[in-house]
């Protein structure tokens, strides 16, 4: 079963790329496939569609904790910009390219969003659960 | 009693900005402002940089269009160590820039104005975006996804990386193209052009229900300039600079791009941190020029490849003298560039030259000032650089394409505002639709706000405090201008 991790966030904005750090621990992972992108734009649409189950991982201010779950498909929120929202992508992907797989959403608990590179101690922490809780529920997908 | 009207933010547009309408005591148009309430510092940080660094800097300029500043940044190095690059690194860098021509188009088309174009502006606020879209029309909102995939790929291939792509630098570029590339890209032509015909089709049939739209929203005499081939065809990465009149005469031709500042000034509004370029000979306001799609096809006297010199035919007869005023076709000027960018894709992907391994010329510094300039997807841009004997910047100076369409975009906005908003009396409040429209007329000219404020200093920024009768009651004022 194919496995997508979909790493958002800049790295010159310390914590942002807190999910840049998660995806570079899974780099050699054989089960994964790995895209790093600065925001989630429409065109991921198109890409998870071949894999059988994606993983958005990007910086949270506002998670008390690391939170896991399936991605709230019904929370359209209708961007203004040209960066879509998880949700969003999946919608696209299901609707426009024949995505029908599982969608998770896993979001990080940061601090520091500052122009600068280097994670906070709270980043470095959330990134090493989260590599545990992700390493976790891959090894559970079917082969 | 007088009444402003805010817009803010702009939504579908690349930055933040809002727009604020003036109305009288009668409940009209007084007049109408666009403001780019973001800044930033790219002129400024960079000094004391090693010029070879330049291409890197600038292309944090932006996320849209950064191949359009790493190609300018490193043309000025070029300039700067006095070398003609390799032919390979020149057909690479040209490769790219079509790519990224054709992938922030399609963005702009596809993602930010489609939901005006295909759903209407009136359509309800919370269906006119891309979930809208992905309601009533799914194939031409995927082929337009695709379309932008297609030209990032492109880009990451051979630049290394989708966004800030850092391949190329002064002398050439970093990495060879290959074979395998080839294989790769070659195979999605055929796709993409099918995909641009059918949106060129799609949007000229319906021109027929906007024509108020392209009467009344950015509908005005102006001068065009782009950049020319020496036979005045389009082109993109060197050329000449030309300007046509609204009549179609020409203003200017054969300018060399690396002395723009003898003929481009720069001059300040208050009300925005984005600068008003301007063509000198004329003087501010009055010469007031526009660039982008309109500009370049207005400019053209051919396209150069089959498909898009039939459609720029075509295009040409829907002006006088070949020349178009009305900001609206700005959108079918692009498609006709995406299609025109296609074409040279493959072109380009079948000149055995491409391949070539010499994709770097070696030389240290031979100049203290460089100029390098292209068509980035919004207009022209120019990058002029300085340095010391040590090659460590001393003065770096943007022209931006969006901010060259400043003076455009605000007569766009005036006259979108006059031609739409019926008279308001008391706290009546616009039509959702009507105010869509004023931000359409801006969605025009697809403005990228976060390339056009790079300037850091002190700002040109006034608050004025004004009572209901129009008096001033206070007026804080840091600075009247920008330094260049």
């Amino acid at each position: 079963m194919s496995c997508l991790i979909v790493a958002t966030g800049n790295p010159l904005r310390r914590d942002d790329g807190v999910a840049h750090a998660v995806a570079a621990l899974f780099a050699d992972d054989p089960r994964v496939a790995l895209r790093r992108v600065l925001q989630t734009t429409p065109e991921i649409a198109a890409e998870i569609a071949g894999y059988d189950s994606v993983v958005f991982v990007d910086a949270d201010l506002t998670a008390p904790s690391l939170m896991m779950g399936p991605v709230n498909e019904s929370a359209l929120c209708t961007s203004l910009t040209h960066a879509s929202t998880p949700p969003e992508i999946v919608a696209l992907s299901r609707s426009l390219f024949g995505f029908a797989g599982t969608a998770l959403l896993c979001r990080l608990p940061v601090d520091d969003l500052s122009s600068g590179e280097g994670l906070s101690r709270r980043a470095k922490e959330s990134a090493a659960l989260a590599v545990s809780e992700l390493g976790r529920w891959i090894e559970k997908l079917p082969r | 009693m007088s009444r402003t009207i805010v817009i803010q933010p702009v939504s579908r547009i690349e930055g933040h900005a809002k727009i604020s309408i003036q109305l009288d005591e009668g409940g009209q148009v007084e007049s109408a402002k666009f403001h780019v309430t973001e800044f930033r510092g790219f002129e400024k940080f960079c000094e004391g940089r090693p010029f070879q660094e330049m291409p890197g800097l600038m292309s944090r300029v932006c996320g849209i269009c950064p191949v359009s500043h790493v190609l300018a940044s490193s043309k000025a190095g070029d300039m700067l160590l006095g070398v003609e690059i390799p032919p390979a690194a020149g057909k690479q860098r040209r490769l790219v820039n079509y790519a990224q021509i054709l992938q922030s188009h399609a963005l702009s088309f596809f993602y930010l104005s489609s939901p005006d174009l295909m759903l209407g502006m009136d359509a309800p606020a919370a269906n006119r975006n891309l979930m809208g879209l992905m309601e009533t029309d799914r194939d031409f909102l995927r082929r337009g996804i695709r379309l932008r995939q297609f030209g990032q790929r492109v880009i990451e291939l051979t630049g290394g990386k989708r966004i800030h792509p850092g391949w190329s630098g002064p002398g050439g570029v970093h990495t060879r193209f290959t074979a395998e590339h080839r294989a790769e890209i070659l195979p999605w032509i055929p796709e993409a052009i099918e995909s641009i015909t059918i949106a060129i089709e799609r949007l000229k049939r319906v021109l027929d229900s906007f024509r108020r739209e392209i009467e009344h929203m950015g509908n005005f005499p102006s001068l065009f300039l782009a950049t020319v081939s020496p036979e005045g065809g389009l082109e993109y990465y060197e050329g000449l600079i030309r300007m046509v009149d609204a009549s179609g005469d020409v203003v200017a031709e054969g300018l060399d791009p690396r002395q723009f500042f003898t003929y481009l000034g720069e001059a300040s509004e208050a009300y925005s941190f984005m600068k008003a370029p301007f063509y000198l000979p004329l003087g501010y306001p009055g010469g007031c020029y526009r660039v982008g799609p309109l500009a370049r096809l207005n400019v053209a006297r051919f396209a150069g490849t089959p498909m898009a010199d039939r459609e720029l035919v075509e295009f040409k007869q829907r002006g006088k003298a070949g020349v178009v005023c009305e900001s609206f076709h700005y959108h079918l000027a692009r498609l006709i560039e995406m299609l025109h960018s296609a074409e040279r894709i493959r072109e380009l992907l079948e000149d055995a030259g491409l391949y070539d391994e010499n994709i770097q010329a070696k030389a240290s510094l031979n100049r203290r000032e460089g100029v390098g300039s292209c068509e980035a997807p919004r207009g022209t841009l120019f990058h002029r650089y300085q340095v010391d004997k040590d090659g460590l910047m001393t003065k770096a100076d943007l022209l931006i394409a969006t901010a060259q369409n400043h003076q455009a975009m605000n007569l766009a906005v005036e006259q979108t505002a006059r031609g739409f908003l019926a008279p308001l009396s008391g706290n009546d409040t616009p039509d959702s639709g009507i105010l869509n429209r004023i931000e359409a007329a801006i969605r025009c000219y697809d403005p990228c706000l976060s390339c056009s404020t790079h300037a850091l200093g002190q700002l040109p920024l006034v608050i004025e405090v004004v009572s209901a009768g129009g008096e001033v009651l206070r007026r804080i004022a840091r600075a009247e201008s920008c330094p260049a």
